[in-house]
């Protein structure tokens, strides 16, 4: 089979030294990074954009998938032992994680997230081996119209998909379209709400966007907050479990699995999607006897969460690499990070540089291995990085978001325009505006404008091609129809409710 | 920030806070209004092409923040009862607000207690005061007292160990980008040395 070859090609291309290095360099420094709390993936993956450009394409995307997974397992530890997620998709795990750290189980939680964690970041890499290829022969056949039609409805879903007032996700999509739209119009070179700066004209750079959305709120709360101390920490012997803990495990890791992979292909939420339906499905098909643990610290609860966390990485990767559609704010970073090294995802990128992407995809193999080896055993040193005081902690991150974004254009321009989108974000932040959908929003919408004029282009100017290509037109009822699913299911919830307010049980 | 806070700990983003969404309502239709206006101004490309025009992403962009700035404004105000009543909503408490499907127990609720005005203009005017200085004083000279500045505004009591913190922090990191990862940062006082 293609894909099967395409893959040792790319583990052979993966197990060179420097590349093994990279990969290592990548997960350790991700664990690192994302075991601060408050830090996530994609603060990770936007402060170390500066340092890969001067990388081999093949060395930068895998030093950055690394710290992708590295960061994700990472925030598992700081969700059960502080409870302070750095991402929303760890939210789940610091539930039932948390209760079981103060239970005096932070092992057996540790341990269950981390083999998780490898069970479904391996399996999802094995998903996106296979599913990739296929998406790709089907997306030979999409043209401009269909893809500004898959756009449209990536923007659409992510601002259904989100937990919270679908206004303000709704608004926070469109104030990422808007940054996204600042600067020269690549097609007509007439410049757009650039309001008259020079700087402005090239746009806002989506890493600058990402430390600014991502990075700098989270540094302004703690500090303005004047926090000392460090959260109260569970103290942890070793991550390990009994073979019972194993035997609750085992379940919840294969629909976690399955569960995480599906819903980071859709677009928008991507894994936390999954986190938070795996947390439900378990809390579902738990006997009833073990239901009242959930909340109390109940070891499936971990588990499930945490598998499909990882899977929809996997699962995340599939649109974004052969459709260039990403399915998270992560894989949105990633598909810049691709743009920046001249490389654009989607069938091409399958057809002109394979040995690339095989030789990612085979990294991610190895990289969920060497997360595994190194977090069981190592998971006390990570846990003193809890103790850096929060002064110290995001005062740091402030000076290194400036440095990131000196790096990217070496002017005072792009610490101004950082400051000014990082208070942006703070302010939604504070007011309960998502920021994941905007910084999607701003990657997709160069590509949504583009496909349009595409297909308008050929059309000669006539806007019904959207409606008389099948293609197109079966895509445009299938955003709907998932578009229109929240709102379907919101009501029912809403009657339901009402229905149980009027008869307690 | 402006909800009231019931005992300390249901402060943070309890069911409906009209006053805020409002605010945020006003600031979003206003960012819409001068969006708008900016993007009407967006000059005729040389050569037109048929189909799309430079002007019409930023037009439906602007449109569209108008018009969730106003849905904002008003779900505010009919909102506004439930807190006239005084009683502030529990942690979790999800009455009067749509079920959330993907978050039906709240476990995203508890977002930490609200900012004070007073350390958010500290903390901003420090940050912007770092980004004036950064080239002319340099990426050591500046990041050091930066954030001595910072960390010693949250805990004076530790002066010490933040000067110590942040000298050996702003070499550290200028060592290993300039020298090691061939980040060219600006060097300013040092470099006149």
């Amino acid at each position: 089979m293609d894909a099967l070859s395409g893959l040792l090609d790319g583990l052979a291309a993966a197990l060179t030294p420097t590349n093994l290095l990279f990969v290592f360099a990548g997960v350790l420094i991700g664990t690192v990074v994302g075991v601060l709390p408050g830090l996530g993936p994609i603060t990770a993956i936007a402060l170390l954009i500066p340092l890969s450009f001067g990388l081999e394409p093949t060395a930068g995307l895998i030093l950055l998938s690394g710290v992708y997974y590295g960061a994700m397992y990472g925030g598992s530890i700081t969700s059960i032992l502080i409870r302070t997620p750095g991402e929303i998709a760890s939210a789940v795990t610091a539930l039932e994680g948390h209760a079981m750290a103060r239970r005096g189980q932070a092992g057996p939680a540790l341990a269950t997230a981390a083999i998780g964690s490898f069970i479904g970041g391996t399996l999802a890499v094995l998903g996106l081996v296979f599913l990739s290829p296929l998406l790709v022969q089907v997306a030979t056949a999409f043209g401009a119209a269909e893809y500004a039609m898959l756009l449209f409805g990536a923007l659409l879903l992510t601002g259904t998909l989100m937990t919270g007032s679908r206004l303000k996700a709704t608004v926070a999509v469109l104030v990422g379209m808007a940054l996204g739209i600042v600067g020269l119009d690549p097609q007509d070179t007439v410049p757009r709400w650039t309001f008259g700066s020079l700087e402005l004209s090239d746009g806002i750079n989506v890493a600058l966007l990402a430390m600014a959305l991502f990075a700098v709120p989270e540094a302004i709360r703690h500090l303005a907050l004047r926090e000392r101390r460090t959260a109260d920490r569970m103290r942890v012997q070793r991550a390990w479990m009994s073979r019972e803990d194993l035997r609750r495990s085992v379940p919840p890791y294969a629909r976690g699995t399955v569960i995480g992979f599906l819903a980071g292909l859709m677009p928008g939420l991507g894994p936390t999607l999954g986190a938070f339906a795996s947390y439900a499905v378990e809390k579902k098909v738990a006997r009833p006897e073990r239901r009242q643990m959930f909340g109390r610290g109940a070891i499936e609860g971990v588990a499930g969460p945490e598998t499909a966390n990882n899977a929809g990485v996997g699962g995340a990767m599939v649109p974004m690499l052969a459709l260039a559609i990403p399915g998270s704010a992560t894989t949105a970073l990633l598909l810049f990070v691709f743009q920046m090294y001249g490389l654009q995802p989607g069938p091409q990128l399958f057809e002109r540089s394979p040995d690339i992407v095989w030789a990612i995809i085979a990294s991610m193999f190895i990289g969920n291995a060497m997360l595994l080896v190194l977090n069981l055993p190592l998971v006390k040193v990570f846990v003193q990085l809890l103790r850096v005081p929060p002064p110290l902690l995001y005062a740091g991150v402030l000076a290194f978001v400036f440095l990131g974004a000196w790096a990217l254009t070496f002017s005072l321009f792009s610490l101004l325009l950082l400051l000014a989108v990082g208070l942006i974000g703070y302010a939604m932040q504070e007011n309960g505006f998502p920021l994941t959908p905007a910084l999607i929003a701003a990657v997709l919408v160069p590509l949504l404008e583009l496909n349009t004029r595409r297909a308008l282009i050929i059309s000669d100017g006539r806007w019904d091609v959207f409606l008389t290509r099948p293609l197109s037109v079966t895509l445009l009822i299938l955003i709907l129809l998932a578009a229109a699913a929240p709102a379907v299911l919101r009501a029912l919830a809403r009657s339901r409710a009402r229905h149980a307010d009027v008869t307690p049980d | 920030m402006t909800a009231p806070a019931a005992d300390g700990e249901a402060s943070a983003r309890p069911a409906p806070r009209p006053r805020a969404d409002l605010l945020a309502g006003a600031a979003v239709a206003s960012a819409g209004i001068v969006l708008l206006v900016a993007a009407l101004a967006i000059p005729e490309p040389p050569r037109v092409s048929p189909g799309m025009g430079p002007e019409l992403l930023p037009t439906a962009v602007s449109v569209g923040l108008l018009v969730c700035g106003v849905l904002l404004i008003l779900a505010s105000r009919r909102s506004a009862p439930t807190a006239a009543t005084g009683v502030a909503p529990e942690r979790g408490d999800r009455r009067g607000r749509e079920p959330d499907l993907l978050d039906p127990e709240g476990l995203l609720d508890d977002v930490g207690p609200p900012v004070p005005w007073r350390g958010l203009a500290v903390v901003a005017g420090l940050t912007v005061a770092y980004a004036l200085v950064f080239e002319g004083l340099g990426f050591p000279v500046a990041t050091a007292l930066f954030l001595m500045a910072l960390t010693t505004y949250v805990e004076r009591q530790r002066w010490l160990r933040n000067a110590i913190f942040a000298v050996v922090f702003a070499v550290a990191v200028y060592v290993l980008f300039t020298q090691v990862l061939s980040v060219v940062l600006p060097a300013g006082l040092i470099g006149r040395l």
